[in-house]
């Protein structure tokens, strides 16, 4: 079953052309993106996710065309940007229960194990303004727990998280890969070594 | 509609936010505007100052104006809004936050009402305009008819459609849509129209559009046409940072040096014609301001200079080499205010006293950048003092 399906998907910055009649499908498991710098990983994540229209193409999640059926489409992912950008008012806990609210579903149990697990509990009622990097970056990484997502979509997801978190994830990653289709794009393919199904070089 | 209510009451506490720090960052700037009062406000002609506010608008609604004054006062309007739109782009949008919003399952309807609630919330300064607007007209106008006020939501339509285009629409097939409407609206007021001067304003707003929206257009032809001129803008710190601003932050610029060379010129202007003896103090302290606020442009040049400091400094170039790019800028800046300035007010102050107004303006820069580079950003207590002694010898000369 395809997960993600790309049909001839363009994408130009002005002159430059990011993708060009670009195909690709993506079944269940761990999918590394790389390449160099401003090559158009985010891009690529960015469009799968509904935050760049596609000007040109189409973009297929579970079967959902990301234009014409966003709402289904989106209920079956989850994107974490590369900056964990939520608005600075809000606390940890209140962000969480804004995605839960969107999604139609509560936080789940499994949800506050696993924040007490990556030492987030501490910061539940921290403003993100308050919050350093990494544990604005745990907050939204933890969003994939909510509402059971399809597809996630992680762009350079082991940035500023300490050496425990990165294990979690690493751990939470390899055991979903059977049921999930998991897009990556980082440099750091030697965190999940042999475990990737493929690696997409753009 | 509960995920409606969170992300509207998210979106409005973000929008506070927003507002607050810009009126923080922009309070001098806004304390500008009560330079105008004691200049030119006192008793009467406060009302006229009000009224002076709603003259787009009721210019635009009187049928005994010509076509091409109404579409002149309907694109200054219409250039109001947008710019007004544009300067909270951010506060409205809800800006790099709202990224992730975008891959959550949220329906078109939920967010189109969202934006529509925060562009109509972030008017209220313009609907008191608007407000007022409708006031005068019925007080000058004995028969109200329906036509009248058709024509007037008509007009408030089409100014929100610009103002949602040019916040979340923003593009060039857009501009076109706004050169559309502007046209869509002068057929419907009007049948005799003026098509030639209709078509010379609609390609100005048009072409004004599509530079707004492209702002390196201007960098990407001077390449074309002079690589050498774009190599010193290139490697020239100052000019890059002049030259990379956004849209918005260059028209806001814009709009600040006019309203400074505005006010100087009808202050002038108006003194001149009531005592001209009192002059030289308005000029003094309306001078002192500008050179201050100048002075301040100079510091925000350094300050993202030094944030720079380590990699410049371990270039092959000495200390001096930056001090005299300093120096250049501020000089260049300020001459080219000052030229504008010098040139309004020749016929009234004359030239000896044009003369010590130019030494006297080299000594309050000197002073204004150490004591500016001192106080840092708390210039609010200079700003209000110079403030109060123009009000005070404003007050003194009327009494």
């Amino acid at each position: 079953m395809n997960y993600i399906s790309i049909q001839n998907l363009n994408i130009n910055y002005d002159e430059l052309k990011v993708f060009e009649n670009f195909n690709k499908e993506f079944k269940s498991g761990i999918h590394w993106i790389q390449g160099f710098n401003g090559c158009g990983k985010s891009t690529l994540l960015k469009s799968i996710s509904g935050i760049l229209k596609v000007p040109d193409g189409v973009v297929k999640i579970m079967g959902f065309d990301i234009n014409s059926q966003a709402i289904k489409a989106k209920s079956e992912l989850c994107y974490v940007a590369d900056k964990p950008e939520v608005f600075p008012f809000m606390t940890g806990i209140q962000f969480l229960e804004m995605v839960a609210k969107i999604k139609g579903t509560k936080l789940t149990q499994d949800l506050y194990d696993w924040l007490d697990n990556i030492n987030l509990t501490q910061f539940n009622n921290t403003e993100f303004s308050q919050m350093s990097f990494g544990t604005r970056r745990k907050f939204t990484l933890s969003a994939c727990l909510i509402a059971q997502p399809q597809v996630i979509l992680l762009d350079e997801p082991f940035n500023g998280l300490d050496t425990h978190t990165t294990m979690c994830l690493k751990e939470w990653l390899i055991q979903s890969k059977d049921t999930k289709c998991i897009l990556i794009a980082s440099h750091d393919t030697h965190i999940l070594k042999e475990e990737y199904d493929s690696i997409l070089n753009v | 509609m509960q995920s409606l209510q969170l992300l509207l009451k998210l979106r409005i506490k973000w929008f506070n936010l927003t507002a607050k720090n810009f009126i923080l960052r922009y309070q001098n700037g806004l304390f500008v505007i009560v330079l105008f009062l004691p200049g030119v406000a006192v008793g009467d002609n406060l009302n006229l100052l009000f009224k002076a506010l709603t003259t787009p608008f009721l210019n635009i609604t009187n049928p005994e104006n010509t076509i091409t004054s109404r579409l002149i006062w309907f694109l200054v309007l219409q250039a109001i809004f947008v710019v007004f739109s544009r300067a909270q782009k951010t506060a409205i949008t809800g800006g790099e936050f709202t990224k992730l919003l975008q891959s959550l399952p949220i329906d078109n309807g939920t967010n189109n009402k969202i934006n529509l609630t925060l562009l109509l919330l972030a008017n209220h300064f313009l609907w008191m305009i608007v407000m007022a607007s409708f006031y005068y007209q019925l007080k000058s106008d004995s028969d109200i008819n329906l036509l009248n006020l058709c024509s007037n939501l008509m007009l408030i339509f089409i100014l929100l459609t610009t103002q949602y285009i040019a916040v979340f629409k923003w593009s060039l097939m857009n501009s076109v849509l706004l050169m559309l409407i502007s046209a869509l609206y002068l057929v419907s007021a009007s049948l005799s129209m003026n098509y030639f001067g209709m078509f010379i304003t609609a390609t100005m707003w048009f072409l004004l559009a599509v530079k707004l929206s492209k702002p390196d257009i201007i960098s990407i032809k001077i390449t074309a046409m002079k690589p050498h001129i774009t190599g010193l803008i290139k490697y020239n710190l100052y000019y890059q940072i002049l030259f990379k601003a956004t849209a918005t932050a260059s028209m806001f610029r814009f709009l600040f040096v006019c309203f400074l060379v505005i006010g100087f010129s009808l202050i002038s202007q108006h003194l001149s014609n009531i005592n001209e003896g009192n002059l030289f103090p308005y000029v003094m302290g309306f001078e002192s301001l500008l050179a201050y606020y100048l002075s301040g442009f100079y510091v925000s040049f350094k300050d993202q200079r030094l944030r720079m400091d380590k990699l410049l400094m371990s270039l092959p170039v000495s200390k001096t080499f930056w001090l005299l790019r300093d120096v250049f800028t501020v000089i260049i800046i300020s001459l080219v205010l000052h030229f504008i300035l010098y040139y309004l007010i020749v016929d009234v102050i004359g030239l000896t006293q044009l003369t010590e107004l130019m030494i006297y303006h080299i000594v309050v820069l000197t002073i204004c950048y150490p004591l500016r580079l001192l106080i840092k950003q708390n210039q609010t207590l200079i700003t209000f003092a110079v403030l109060s002694t123009i009000t005070a010898i404003t007050l003194y000369n009327y009494s």
